[in-house]
């Protein structure tokens, strides 16, 4: 296989697993920016040990462990709160993230359903995810308590997946329609 | 589905405000419970996502204002500003680096391209004139008045949205809420045609040259018009046309009529049954057509996802409450297979010999909350091994002991496929309202096509209905090819009447 095939292919497994693996990140080290940083280191790996890859296996499960070992070898460096749980546990979601298929489709859904959420959610949605704000000082700005903005986060992050879930079923039924 | 704590739970670890115990709880959760793992999985890539959506759009809505037209066209791996906006963190790493940055901006851009045609800045067709709510093309963006729009657009309204816009000849068409229409063939065909996959449209031609007819197809007919006002409404199975002024000519792939000023005509299965008035009389069964896929799986990828129900819950209504994994109280069944995180439909495979009237799950949870009026299942199932023989030895429970009505005429039995080849099981729920008020379910059950049994259950509408199927199996084997649970709908409801449970 030539550099620019080899290339690609990692590009084309690289690019379907990237939303599982930052989300694995994402759930162990809760810090986008941590996660940005160890997803950096990943995909470094990634790519230099893609040679060793066995293409008879999952490409997601192998980048997963590969995510699981930048993990714990950052275990001592990682601030305390940044990593909370117990190995076992990291292993567990790794596994499950390993399993997790292609969530490309539901980013082109997402922007849809993010506009749909009422003004004041998308208030909190924006002090949370655009401006990394933690949940007191949104409930601060917003002079509600705090278990009212985490209350709104449940309700939102539940709605937006369920959302995401019928448009998602909505353009599966678009599609069948274009082949009649 | 995981418990509202769990849920809750993983919210708040999400956002940094558990605490010590939490973190414990969670732990162990994550350890023992492969759902909880997954939805948290799941929920931390939705918060990576949404950070990204939002930031590419922040970078799309410069775009806009910088009116740079130029900029959009350009590949995402030659914008710099794009770099910035869509993944702040990347840092400079040298050679991969530049590596790391091109996936990332190949990654952002893929789903954007993916259902966007290529622009030709040269075939302008068509104008928004209105554009109002939820309007977006597909793989395109958000749809405003003074827009483009052009032949091969496929332009969708959302629950509050509508759309009009104009042809240069002056013919207007207008897209009700919830609709789905793709433009075409147009520039450089002089025809105008449109298809309306799914919703109402309007439209008011101007008198077109008798060799450049506008045709409005649908999934069940074309309209053909030289020049009238006109109104479509589609539904997957049925196409309503109304005609205001003028005459259409509406056909199938065997039929045709002529649809007159003060005519309405309704296409089903290929019929066309034409009426005096703007709207056709309602008819109540052949109204619930089918909507969105719920769920469809074949299982390809394999089984891993899938988690077990079993249970001995009796009746219904309190499945919901009494379906646990009970693998323990099924010691001789080895269940290789089952539900998939707690939301949808189960599927299970039985080996050896199971206990007489033990049961085994597939299991829909949930659909309740995202189901609007109804939903169907189908699934196709076969025996395995030494009882390869048809339907024998395996019976069918829906909260009850399902009884073929003698006066139906058949039985599974009759209607069983040779040995080895493929049955076909489908359930239709449709949710009804009793004259009292009190919600109910009239469920169907078809084999091989055939209708064998159908059945009313009451049950509480105010809390979201579970419902529940089970495989009662007394001896033998079977094994599940792939599940479909879609939904059902009433025609003229609109689509998406869930959008309205939001928080």
């Amino acid at each position: 296989m030539s550099e620019a095939e080899n290339k690609d292919e990692f590009l084309a497994h690289f690019l379907q697993a990237q939303p599982a693996v930052r989300g694995y990140l994402l759930a162990v080290t809760r810090d986008p920016a941590e996660t940005d940083d160890l997803f950096q280191e990943v995909a470094s790996v990634l790519w230099r040990k893609y040679e060793d890859f066995d293409r008879t296996r999952s490409f997601q499960a192998w980048a997963m462990g590969m995510a699981r070992m930048q993990l714990l070898k950052r275990r001592q460096s990682l601030a305390r709160s940044r990593l909370v749980f117990s190995e076992e546990a990291v292993a567990k979601l790794a596994m499950s993230a390993a399993e997790m298929e292609s969530e490309d489709a539901r980013l082109s859904h997402l922007l849809l359903c993010l506009k749909k959420l009422p003004s004041d959610h998308k208030v909190v949605v924006d002090f949370r995810f655009s401006q990394n704000q933690p949940l007191a000082e949104i409930a601060a700005r917003l002079g509600k308590s705090v278990a009212a903005v985490e209350m709104m986060m449940v309700r939102i992050r539940r709605w937006l997946r369920d959302c995401v879930e019928r448009s998602m079923a909505m353009a599966m039924v678009t599609e069948r329609g274009r082949g009649t | 589905m995981i418990a509202k704590d769990q849920e809750r739970l993983i919210s708040r670890y999400l956002d940094g405000v558990e605490t010590p115990e939490d973190l414990e709880r969670l732990d162990e959760w994550v350890r023992t419970n492969p759902e909880v793992c997954r939805e948290l999985i799941l929920m931390a890539a939705q918060d990576v996502m949404i950070r990204q959506t939002l930031a590419e759009k922040a970078t799309a809505l410069e775009h806009l204002e910088t009116g740079d037209a130029a900029q959009e066209e350009r590949s995402p791996a030659l914008a710099p500003e794009f770099v910035t906006a869509a993944s702040g963190a990347w840092r400079s790493l040298g050679v991969w680096g530049a590596m790391a940055a091109t996936l990332a901006l190949a990654f952002l851009g893929v789903w954007r391209w993916a259902g966007s045609p290529v622009r030709d800045a040269g075939s302008l067709d068509m104008v928004v004139v209105e554009a109002g709510g939820d309007v977006i093309r597909i793989g395109g963006g958000a749809v405003k008045q003074g827009d483009a729009l052009r032949a091969g657009d496929t332009v969708a309204t959302g629950v509050d949205g509508s759309l009009r816009y104009a042809y240069q000849d002056g013919t207007f068409v207008g897209m009700g809420t919830n609709s789905i229409l793709v433009l075409g063939p147009g520039s450089p065909s002089p025809d105008k045609a449109v298809r309306l996959a799914r919703g109402t449209l309007t439209a008011s031609v101007r008198k077109q040259p008798a060799n450049r007819r506008m045709t409005f197809a649908t999934p069940q007919a074309v309209a053909t018009v030289l020049g009238t006002a006109l109104s479509l409404e589609v539904t997957p199975r049925i196409s309503v046309l109304s005609v205001q002024t003028g005459q259409v000519q509406i056909a199938t792939a065997e039929r045709r009529e002529f649809v007159s000023a003060g005519e309405s005509a309704r296409v089903r299965n290929g019929i066309i049954r034409k009426f005096e008035g703007l709207q056709p009389p309602s008819n109540d069964e052949e109204d619930y057509v089918d909507g969105a896929i719920l769920l469809q799986d074949s299982f390809e990828k394999g089984f891993e996802n899938w988690l077990l129900y079993t249970g001995k819950g009796e009746g219904a209504k309190g499945d919901r409450n009494t379906w646990q994994t009970t693998e323990a109280q099924c010691p001789d069944i080895r269940i290789v297979r089952a539900d998939r995180d707690g939301r949808s439909c189960a599927v299970a495979e039985l080996v050896g010999k199971e206990p007489q009237g033990q049961r085994v799950g597939i299991v829909t949870k949930d659909l309740g909350r995202s189901v609007h009026n109804a939903f169907s299942m189908s699934y196709e199932y076969t025996y395995e091994g030494r009882q390869r023989r048809a339907m024998e030895g395996i019976e069918i429970d829906m909260g009850w002991r399902n009884q073929d009505p003698p006066d139906l005429g058949k039985t599974r039995t009759q209607l069983a496929r040779p040995a080895g080849e493929w049955n076909q099981v489908r359930w239709e729920y449709i949710r009804k309202t009793a004259p009292s008020g009190r919600g109910y379910f009239d469920s169907r059950l078809y084999f091989n096509g055939e209708l064998i049994g159908s059945r009313s259950d009451y049950c509480d509408d105010s809390t979201p209905w579970v419902p529940a199927l089970r495989l009662e199996v007394v001896e033998g084997q079977f094994r599940f090819d792939h599940v479909v649970i879609r939904e059902l709908r009433k025609a003229g409801d609109p689509v998406a009447r869930g959008e309205s449970e939001h928080p």
